[in-house]
């Protein structure tokens, strides 16, 4: 070996370590996609709408089911099996629990991106929605529903995968918030209370709008899932 | 010489290679958010259905229980009484009972910070809840100062909040890793506990 190759030989030799470096890196890496991926993406995305068609499915039969046993409760109150005032009672406690459409007196706010139809900022999250909510419930809504989805008691609102879901239903902008009562105290909470800070700051910078309309002839869909109880008692 | 720098140009295209085999690699098994993703949403399109089934299945039993035909029309009526009793105690008329967990707050969170704790309870699902003894119905949350002011009434901490529901399913869910107690305790630095309960009892709404 001449002394004048010594340097190309550590350039060889650096080389060939990182080579080695890299192809062990290379091999770990791929071990550990094999552990994780057990099913293709493809697959799991496959499976969502078959899921979603079930849950459909269910909240038909639900629906249908609820309305068997309203039929079935009125039947027996024409056999008098059942008193009429107790039925009464029953069907108004239903309806306080958000079981019943609701009309009457209140506000539609609308709350959109802007520009509409903007899906890469995802402007509006579900925690708006919740400030919204808690906010006309705090001021004596009576009802509220969020693009035609009742807000009872139990309902949550989440947010998966930039979706917003009330109910579990997922639902997209613009939204369109019904809440009933007296309109002009919900308007002016809505456009003054402290509690929805950070959207109306959204709002000032104009990548959000929020209109609210006062109307005599609002329009609020009953809960449509029927209510169980397996823990109250 | 010139075989030496055939053996350069057959390393580096080797090293080149591996290098973007590598970067490939890296690219792939990047979209795992994506993949964890579906997975989320796979579990809680199952937990829906499990959900639905229960309830159907309880709807169907309510059902046939009314369409009994040899139901005498007092057995018809007390089959109503029930069901009015139910409403009465989820709508706040009467106290309500039932097994649950009873989340303590010894500080103070903010408006939002027990907003989105409430929220969590109706998504794990929740039947009934009170704080500080005031039950919570289709009511909101204001904040005034260090009190949180509901139904017009100013409660202070610690703030005892009941929550009446599966109480293993609540705990689980609640105190699992990543989750919303272990959110509140380390990114809102708040003082919280939960213990499960058997049997809890909120008072009627006053």
């Amino acid at each position: 070996m001449k002394r004048g190759n010594l340097p190309y030989w550590i350039f060889l030799f650096i080389l060939g370590f990182i080579i080695g470096l890299l192809t062990i890196i290379h091999f770990k890496s791929v071990q550990l996609r094999n552990i994780n991926s057990l099913r293709s993406e493809k697959e799991l995305e496959q499976m969502i709408p078959q899921l979603e068609r079930r849950v459909r499915l269910l909240k038909q039969k639900i629906n249908q089911e609820a309305t068997l046993i309203n039929q079935e409760q009125e039947r027996l109150k024409e056999f008098k099996k059942i008193s009429e005032a107790r039925l009464e009672k029953l069907q108004q406690l239903k309806a306080q629990a958000g079981l019943s459409p609701q009309e009457g007196k209140g506000i539609i706010i609308t709350l959109e991106e802007n520009p509409p139809g903007s899906t890469e900022y995802f402007l509006i999250h579900a925690s708006d929605l919740r400030d919204i909510v808690n906010l006309l419930w705090a001021k004596g809504a009576s009802a509220i529903s969020i693009n035609n989805e009742r807000v009872v008691f139990g309902t949550s609102i989440d947010c998966l995968v930039n979706t917003i879901l009330v109910n579990n239903t997922k639902l997209g902008p613009p939204y369109k918030i019904m809440a009933s009562g007296d309109p002009t105290s919900l308007k002016e909470a809505l456009n003054t209370s402290p509690d929805l800070k950070s959207l109306r700051e959204r709002i000032k910078k104009g990548r959000l709008e929020l209109r609210v309309e006062e109307t005599n002839n609002l329009k609020i869909p009953p809960y449509s899932l029927g209510l169980t109880f397996h823990y109250l008692h | 010489m010139r075989k030496d720098k055939l053996i350069f140009l057959l390393t580096s295209l080797f090293l080149g290679l591996l290098v973007v085999g590598q970067l490939k690699a890296v690219k792939v098994s990047s979209p795992w958010s994506k993949e964890q993703n579906l997975t989320w949403q796979i579990i809680l399109l199952n937990q829906q259905i499990s959900e639905k089934e229960n309830q159907l299945k309880a709807l169907e039993e309510q059902k046939e229980r009314y369409q009994q035909n040899l139901n005498t029309a007092s057995e018809s009526d007390s089959l109503v009484s029930k069901e009015i009793d139910l409403y009465q105690k989820f709508l706040g008329q009467k106290e309500a009972y039932g097994s649950g967990i009873i989340v303590t707050i010894f500080n103070n969170p903010s408006l939002e910070e027990m907003v989105d704790l409430i929220n969590s309870f109706k998504n794990i699902g929740t039947e009934g809840i009170s704080i500080n003894n005031q039950r919570l119905l289709c009511s909101g949350l204001q904040k005034e100062g260090d009190f949180f002011v509901l139904h017009n009434k100013k409660i202070a901490p610690p703030y005892e909040i009941r929550v009446i529901g599966n109480p293993d399913i609540l705990a689980e869910s609640l105190e699992r890793k990543g989750g919303v107690i272990e959110r509140l305790k380390e990114v809102s630095q708040l003082k919280i506990s939960l213990e499960k309960k058997d049997q809890l009892v909120l008072p009627a709404y006053q």
